[in-house]
């Protein structure tokens, strides 16, 4: 639309379309600069998420890379059922052990055959503790799949970049707290030094 | 007193079995690995020999012969539980072992009631053959 109509349609005087077409000019402008802006933000937003979702399948396919070389298939629920066997083995066992030993102890001392009794009932409890045998080698089963899992876990730590152990000194208070901490049994390892039971009753 | 010659590395199973062969009239003696074994086999004469197969990393039924040769008339029980880490191994080595015509197959766990069938069988030979423990004595001094 040309001046003269705009002038002649609205009644506009020249100042008012000069001022109005400026206007107009700088709106255009802007909606560039808008459109431009928008444009980049857009760009930048989908960027990143392609790239988180990038890392993600990276990572997947990490973690699916490491269960081939490490964890045998099965290794797991395997392992839960070694373990289900021992405990029940176990217990089977205590079990003749402690009903022979309450056989012996029926017994009366003026039966006739008497040593042969005893000897009946002692050699179940040797028939039982040949449990030991397979129970043995399902530990060190078990304790084959904890050493692969745990060079595993080892692996995914490195490569997700995880960091290490933290190796930041203890507190005294810390110190203290650990050092009265109760472990259960003791195992068949490394002896308790006499310096550490002595600081115990520090 | 017949004599058994025990090969079995796990001393708490070379104790369970020595029992239940001491309970069947038998005197045995327990060999911890091949090396033992044959040093005793080379001291002593014996009725009977009662072999694991997995000593260690070693097959026991690789060296039948040696021990064959050591105890010509000895009959010979193989015993076996097998390996939890391969299921078959267990199997295959009791068939090895009746290929390998020996006299007795003990699937671990046995019990007392299948030693004291082995020690009467084994009477049983040696009711009609010469005493093993003078004979195989004489032949190694010979």
């Amino acid at each position: 639309m040309s001046h003269a109509s705009l002038r002649d349609a609205f009644g506009l005087s020249e100042a008012d379309i000069s001022n109005l077409m400026g206007l107009m000019r700088q709106s255009e402008t802007l909606v560039g600069l808008m459109d431009d802006f928008f444009g980049k933000l857009d760009t930048r937003r989908s960027q990143e998420l392609l790239n988180i979702a990038a890392a993600i399948a990276e990572a997947k396919t990490e973690l699916r890379a490491l269960r081939p070389r490490g964890l045998p298939s099965q290794g797991l629920s395997g392992a839960n059922q070694e373990l289900d066997a021992i405990v029940r083995d176990a217990e089977d066992a205590t079990n003749a052990i402690l009903n022979s030993a309450e056989a012996i102890l029926e017994l009366d001392p003026d039966t006739d055959g008497l040593k042969d009794k005893v000897d009946d009932q002692v050699m179940r409890i040797f028939e039982a503790c040949s449990f030991q045998d397979i129970t043995g080698q399902r530990v060190s089963k078990i304790i084959t799949l904890l050493a692969k899992i745990e060079t595993c876990l080892g692996d995914m730590a490195e490569q997700l970049g995880a960091p290490g152990p933290d190796t930041t000194p203890l507190t005294p208070e810390e110190q203290r707290r650990r050092d009265l901490m109760l472990n259960g049994p003791a195992l068949n390892g490394p002896e308790v030094a006499q310096d550490a039971i002595d600081a115990l009753f520090v | 007193m017949r004599r058994v010659l025990i090969l079995e590395d796990s001393p708490t199973q070379a104790t369970i079995i020595s029992k239940m062969f001491q309970r069947a009239g038998f005197d045995p003696v327990c060999a911890r690995d091949k090396s033992a074994a044959l040093a005793a086999l080379a001291a002593q004469g014996f009725d009977l020999l009662v072999l694991d197969v997995f000593i260690e990393n070693s097959n026991t039924l690789d060296d039948l012969e040696v021990y064959r040769e050591l105890a010509a008339d000895a009959p010979i029980a193989v015993m076996t539980a097998g390996r939890i880490d391969n299921p078959e191994a267990g199997a295959d080595a009791l068939n090895k072992a009746r290929r390998a015509r020996v006299s007795f197959l003990l699937p671990k766990p046995f019990f007392f009631v299948d030693v004291k069938q082995v020690c009467e069988d084994v009477e049983a030979h040696w009711s009609h053959a010469a005493p093993a423990s003078s004979s195989a004595a004489q032949r190694i001094a010979g």
